[in-house]
């Protein structure tokens, strides 16, 4: 009798716990979702030059929604079980026809939840003043993605030199298999070289500034087959290209150095009349 | 054997009140507990996630760290940016409006200009963004930049470049708010007041007529007004125009953060379906003297 009473006090109290450990966690997952959303629609609020035009964002409710419907959704999403990483891809483009404008976000379980902008190639011509045979068109990336990735470094402990291979992984899984970009790999500087030079192409390499382009391949062709460094294609596939490096710093630290390189013959003008 | 029976049966009835006292006790211990801890959680939760947005936000700064020192190497340096980034400069509460603003603000390695990061919290909303005022950017400009040839010629030039329009912004807490209608005109008017007056601290410009208003512009020009005779020539005829709007009811001019010499013109446009939106916009940035790489 005295069992079946303590046996029915602990199912009771067992049913409680799981009906209230239920509902913590569905919260939990709609609190996670609430936050990835507000994270990322910030980060897109946040990106330079964000409708950039006379009609701001604003005014319709359904219009607002609408756009952050379109912001909010995943353009592609990989998860990589070895590293525990998701990455997300977030596009969209605005109302003023630009390039799209991506965000990535990166998360690992419920202990890391990141995002930033993404910015590949773009152009921001000025379309203003010239100054006699140089091209007045600048090209400002505006955010600079090794801090992004070095964030990423810091928040998983991945930061040091035991781990160059997760940091390794962290390049494929972005530049690879986030965004599709294409890998250009070989085991010498000659092969290396004309595989870059074959997509560019299309390239007027009689323009002014074709001769620093050239300097630039060959510079690139000797620095891709270096074992710490990887060489992409950017998203928009001109004539630009993603170099990684994994760079040693001291007392056993890495970085990750992402840059853009051999922008010089750029072709992409978009939108640019909005800007300034 | 009647005795036995009457003492076993309180006993009986007794141990029975024990389980359920102990199991009601043990029920509500655990809802205690649950809910402390849960409130406890809650609690390191939201700054969490406060701190990792705030620090988002940051990260996507245009230019941040663009040509210093970047965000890479010692656990250390993490550290360190990282604290003061987070570091709430300022804070205002705003009961009528159920708000929270708050100020990040830091300073770059190279010398920069400081970059803010503002955020609102309220019922369901936590919003951060980055606040940029009239900053120059010296940009490096030719057909050859980022060449590594060092002879090459390269043209540096300033041009404004206000990267993040702060219309958006103002637009997203409207929506988030619920004051996207001419009902809220006053709610609207009080956050235009949080933000650039008690957060900011920016002087605003005031007249009852255009010309009062006009010379309390030239009055607030830094330099002196004989700095305007090295400006353009469309600053003095931006000035009049500000004048003239300023004086309007659905218009306020602030000074900028910076105080270079150029103005924030805040604008209330009543849309159709007495929908509301504000435009933000900077003024007159044609005589700036603010440069940061």
């Amino acid at each position: 009798m005295q069992f079946s009473k303590l046996f029915c006090a602990l199912t009771t109290l067992a049913i409680a716990f799981i009906t209230l450990s239920c509902g913590l966690n569905s919260n939990k997952d709609l609190s996670r979702q609430i936050e990835y959303d507000n994270l990322v629609f910030n980060t897109a609020l946040s990106y330079p030059y964000y409708n950039y035009d006379i009609n701001q964002f604003g005014g319709s409710r359904n219009e607002s929604e609408r756009r952050k419907k379109i912001i909010l959704k995943k353009a592609n999403s990989v998860k990589d079980d070895s590293t525990g990483l998701e990455l997300s891809l977030h596009t969209w483009t605005d109302s003023t026809g630009d390039i799209p404008k991506n965000i990535i976000s990166i998360s690992i379980a419920d202990r890391f939840l990141f995002a930033f902008p993404f910015y590949d190639e773009y152009f921001h011509g000025t379309a203003t003043a010239t100054k006699d045979t140089l091209l007045r068109e600048d090209l400002l990336t505006h955010a600079n993605l090794s801090q992004q990735l070095n964030h990423i470094l810091y928040e998983t402990y991945w930061n040091t030199t035991k781990n160059t291979a997760r940091a390794n992984r962290l390049i494929t899984l972005l530049a690879d298999s986030l965004l599709g970009l294409k890998e250009y790999i070989a085991s010498d500087t000659a092969v290396l070289k004309r595989a870059l030079l074959k997509d560019l192409d299309g390239v007027d390499l009689n323009q002014p500034c074709a001769r620093y382009l050239k300097k630039n391949i060959d510079w690139l062709a000797k620095e891709g087959v270096l074992d710490n460094v990887r060489i992409f294609n950017t998203v928009n596939g001109r004539y630009g290209f993603w170099k990684f490096t994994i760079v040693t710093e001291l007392h056993g630290y890495i970085s990750i150095i992402a840059t853009i390189h051999n922008r010089e013959c750029y072709e992409i003008n978009p939108s640019a009349s909005n800007i300034n | 054997m009647h005795t036995a029976l009457s003492t076993s049966n309180v006993i009986n009835s007794k141990m029975e009140k024990i389980d359920y006292q102990s199991s009601f006790l043990s029920i509500t211990s655990v809802l205690i507990l649950l809910s402390c801890t849960s409130d406890a959680n809650k609690k390191d939760q939201k700054n969490i996630i406060y701190d990792n947005l705030i620090f988002n936000i940051a990260l996507s700064y245009p230019y941040y760290h663009y040509g210093g020192r970047q965000f890479r190497g010692t656990n250390e340096d993490f550290k360190t940016e990282k604290q003061n980034i987070l570091q709430k400069r300022q804070t205002i509460k705003d009961d009528s409006l159920g708000i929270e603003l708050a100020l990040h603000k830091w300073t770059s390695y190279g010398g920069d200009c400081p970059k803010h990061i503002i955020s609102v919290c309220g019922e369901n909303m936590l919003f951060a963004f980055p606040f940029s005022d009239e900053y120059l950017y010296d940009v490096l400009y030719s057909n050859v930049t980022d060449t590594l040839d060092p002879n090459v010629k390269q043209i540096r030039d300033s041009e404004i470049l206000q990267q993040v329009n702060l219309s958006p912004q103002l637009n997203h807490i409207l929506f988030e708010k619920h004051w996207t209608t001419t009902k809220s005109i006053a709610k609207v008017d009080r956050l235009i007041t949080l933000l650039a007056d008690s957060l900011l601290h920016l002087y605003e410009f005031k007249g009852k007529d255009t010309a009062e208003f006009k010379k309390d512009l030239l009055r607030n020009i830094p330099g002196g007004v004989e700095r305007i005779h090295t400006c353009n020539s469309a600053y003095k005829k931006n000035l009049d125009w500000l004048a003239r709007e300023g004086v309007l009811d659905n218009v306020r001019i602030f000074n900028t953060l910076t105080g270079g010499g150029a103005y924030w013109k805040f604008t209330i446009v009543t849309e159709p379906w007495n929908k509301i939106k504000i435009v933000a916009t900077i003024y007159n940035s044609e005589c700036l003297e603010v440069i940061c790489i």
